[in-house]
């Protein structure tokens, strides 16, 4: 079978579980295309009006599979939980239905289950047995393709937490082993990013954020790259803890680099519309009120033309130099424009 | 000795401000130009005028370094050959606490943006932008006044003169607009209504970008829209204590950026990038494609000079920005060595 992969929403979290378990049981993998104009365009078309523009993209990403002839099945799960006590969004936790309702004539070649990867195995076994038995692969092939697709897991996550992104993750996904001993490469500065992994890493909705402080020759640390150890204490700065996983990795996560000597400043990406966020961005201003440490919030919708984000970016990397002493003035690299052939001194 | 300036250029959305700063960073003079529909052709006109006033007051002149802001900035900066293209919120900031070290809080509202920027020892520490609307700034004013038929730069003396301002809801140019008018159809004065209108701004803004951040003095006030006595006063007002206009109100983002440029040719030790006023009497244009190398299409800009295309942009992958820095570097070279070969001689 050919199954198709939307590379939007827990994508970012999850596809090296999902890779690793289909590929195992033999079925060829179609990734949609990062996201672009055309998905955005097909997400904005096939959705309600009122919802986040990360879950229009998915709709874009479903609709640009479905559309696809050499796809059979495209790949919908529904992950309800990833922590004890804690549920994902309602949107994200509907995504199957919605995605049944949003493309009716195609309801039968949506692929689903429903995950609580929060304990242990045996659910997750569950939910990939309803996948397998679906496919018609046998149910002894299932439970190794399972163990599997958690051995890539499991290397992924460890991939995060030496430092790398998960988009490095995806390219990489052939040869995880390799990526964890690769070393990450140390820049004078280290911009935390604090969001949903699917804001943080869709490089085409938020405008490229990654890139753009990569330009600046700032490091890259996101909340996803923690593990949950590290920041569960900050539980004590909240009244008590948000009710989704993700939203908790942002604002402790967000607060852990807030803290983290490491760390010169934290940009928080998050859809427009999006009601967790802003509980979680005003979480971080309040800590880094006491910190002060800077903390800037972009949040993004559907619109490209970029010259507030790089005006954003710009003045934020301003202010983490002059806070390290750097000045405004005279870096080899100082500016955006070196790129587009505006500034460039000879060498 | 001709005299030694350096330029700043800040092309907002709306106006657009050439100045000209002297060896003790002064403003020695200062434009203040509608963008209108074509930034190049306004900075062009621009460095004209004010190459002539300049000239015609301290004769032969020199420029030593170029910096360029605003959102314009990219575009400025390649056109006039910048030494330093800077984002506005540091142009600003550091025009502030040039003017008044002690600042603490600047608020600057321009013509379709409007900033808060929280200063602590001399350096910024924290900024807000308005994020999805204009809502409260100068290009709303301007449609405002145009509407109840006053001149905008009577706008303030008209807020000051009323006695019982009018509450405007702020949220939304939409809803603001349609408050207005139904106020003025209930009779309220044109002086209530304005007055009403800037306290609703100054309430708008301070909500949306302050958001509970701790708002201490020194406050500066600047941008086009301080010109308006009467959102100075809503200012007071809101704050509670003396809101400084610095003089050179309009052109704080130019001056900033001009002096920064002078620290980064004094630091690099470098001769200016300044491709000199025969700049005006090159050709320049503009234009605007879709590249069809991926389903992103995305609108390049490219920027041609005298035939040549000086800059790209707008390409998310690089694919023409990154093709063109190579050549430029390698016409900067040229340059650069026919220089050094000239002077030997």
């Amino acid at each position: 079978m050919k199954i198709g992969i939307p590379r939007a929403l827990y994508f970012y979290v999850y596809y090296p579980m999902w890779y690793g378990f289909f590929s195992s049981l033999g079925h060829e993998l179609r990734l949609s295309v990062p996201t672009n104009k055309e998905i955005i365009n097909l997400g904005v078309s096939h959705s309600v009006d009122d919802i986040c523009i990360s879950v229009k993209v998915f709709h874009g990403h479903v609709k640009y599979l479905l559309d696809k002839k050499d796809v059979d099945l495209v790949f919908v799960p529904r992950i309800a939980s990833e922590e004890k006590y804690k549920y994902t969004c309602p949107k994200l936790a509907a995504l199957p239905d919605l995605m049944k309702s949003a493309f009716v004539r195609d309801a039968n070649r949506i692929l689903t289950a429903t995950f609580y990867t929060r304990q242990g195995e045996k659910p997750i076994i569950t939910a990939f047995e309803e996948i397998g038995r679906q496919l018609g692969d046998s149910d002894e092939k299932i439970k190794s393709a399972v163990k599997v697709g958690i051995e890539y897991q499991k290397l992924a996550t460890k991939s995060l937490r030496s430092g790398h992104t998960f988009l490095d993750v995806v390219k990489n996904i052939r040869d995880l082993e390799t990526l964890i001993k690769k070393p990450v490469s140390k820049q004078r500065y280290t911009v935390a990013l604090a969001g949903f992994p699917y804001d943080v890493y869709d490089t085409f909705t938020n405008g490229d954020i990654i890139s753009k402080l990569e330009d600046f020759n700032v490091g890259i640390v996101a909340t996803d790259m923690l593990n949950p150890r590290v920041y569960n204490h900050y539980s004590k700065y909240m009244i008590k803890d948000l009710f989704w996983y993700q939203a908790n990795a942002a604002a402790k996560g967000g607060m852990y680099y807030i803290d983290s000597p490491d760390v010169d400043g934290v940009i928080s990406i998050s859809s427009f519309n999006c009601g967790i966020s802003s509980i979680y961005q005003k979480l971080l201003d309040l800590y880094s009120k006491e910190v002060g440490k800077p903390v800037m919030h972009i949040i993004v919708d559907e619109q490209t033309g970029d010259a507030g984000l790089a005006t954003r970016i710009e003045a934020f990397i301003d202010l983490i130099r002059v806070k390290r002493g750097d000045g405004l003035v005279t870096q080899e690299n100082n500016l955006h424009g070196t790129e587009n052939g505006v500034h460039v001194r000879s060498l | 000795m001709s005299k030694q300036v350096a330029l700043g250029i800040d092309v907002g959305s709306v106006t657009t401000k050439v100045i000209f700063v002297d060896e003790n960073d002064e403003i020695v003079e200062g434009l203040y130009i509608r963008t209108k529909g074509n930034p190049i052709d306004t900075i062009k006109s621009g460095m004209i005028e004010a190459y002539n006033v300049i000239t015609s007051k301290f004769g032969d002149i020199e420029v030593i370094a170029v910096g360029t802001t605003g959102s314009g900035r990219q575009l400025a900066g390649v056109v006039v050959g910048a030494d330093i293209i800077k984002n506005e919120i540091s142009a600003h900031a550091y025009a502030a606490i040039h003017e008044v070290p002690d600042v603490s809080t600047i608020f600057e509202i321009g013509g379709q943006d409007s900033k808060i920027i929280f200063i602590r020892n001399g350096a910024v520490t924290d900024f807000a932008m308005n994020t999805v609307c204009a809502a409260g700034t100068g290009s709303f004013l301007d449609h405002q006044a145009e509407r109840i038929g006053i001149d905008i730069e009577k706008f303030g003396d008209y807020s000051l003169r009323a006695t019982n301002p009018v509450r405007i809801a702020g949220r939304c140019t939409v809803f603001a607009e349609s408050d207005m008018i139904h106020k003025q159809q209930m009779g309220a004065t044109p002086e209530d209504i304005v007055a009403g209108l800037s306290e609703s701004l100054v309430r708008n803004y301070l909500n949306n970008l302050a958001r509970g951040k701790e708002l201490l003095p020194k406050f500066v006030f600047q941008g086009g829209v301080s010109e308006n006595i009467g959102i100075v006063k809503a200012f007071e007002n809101a704050v509670g204590t003396e809101v400084i206009v610095p003089k050179n109100n309009k052109l704080m983002g130019a001056w900033g950026v001009a002096m920064l440029a002078k620290r980064e040719v004094e630091i690099t030790g470098q001769k200016t990038n300044f491709k000199g006023f025969k700049v005006t009497e090159l050709e320049h244009k503009t234009r605007v494609f879709y590249c069809d190398g991926c389903a992103n299409n995305c609108e390049v800009y490219e920027v041609i000079e005298n035939g040549e295309t000086i800059a790209y942009w707008g390409d998310r992958c690089g694919k023409w920005s990154n093709r063109l820095t190579s050549k430029v570097r390698k016409n900067e070279r040229v340059d650069r060595k026919s220089e050094i070969i000239n002077s030997e001689r």
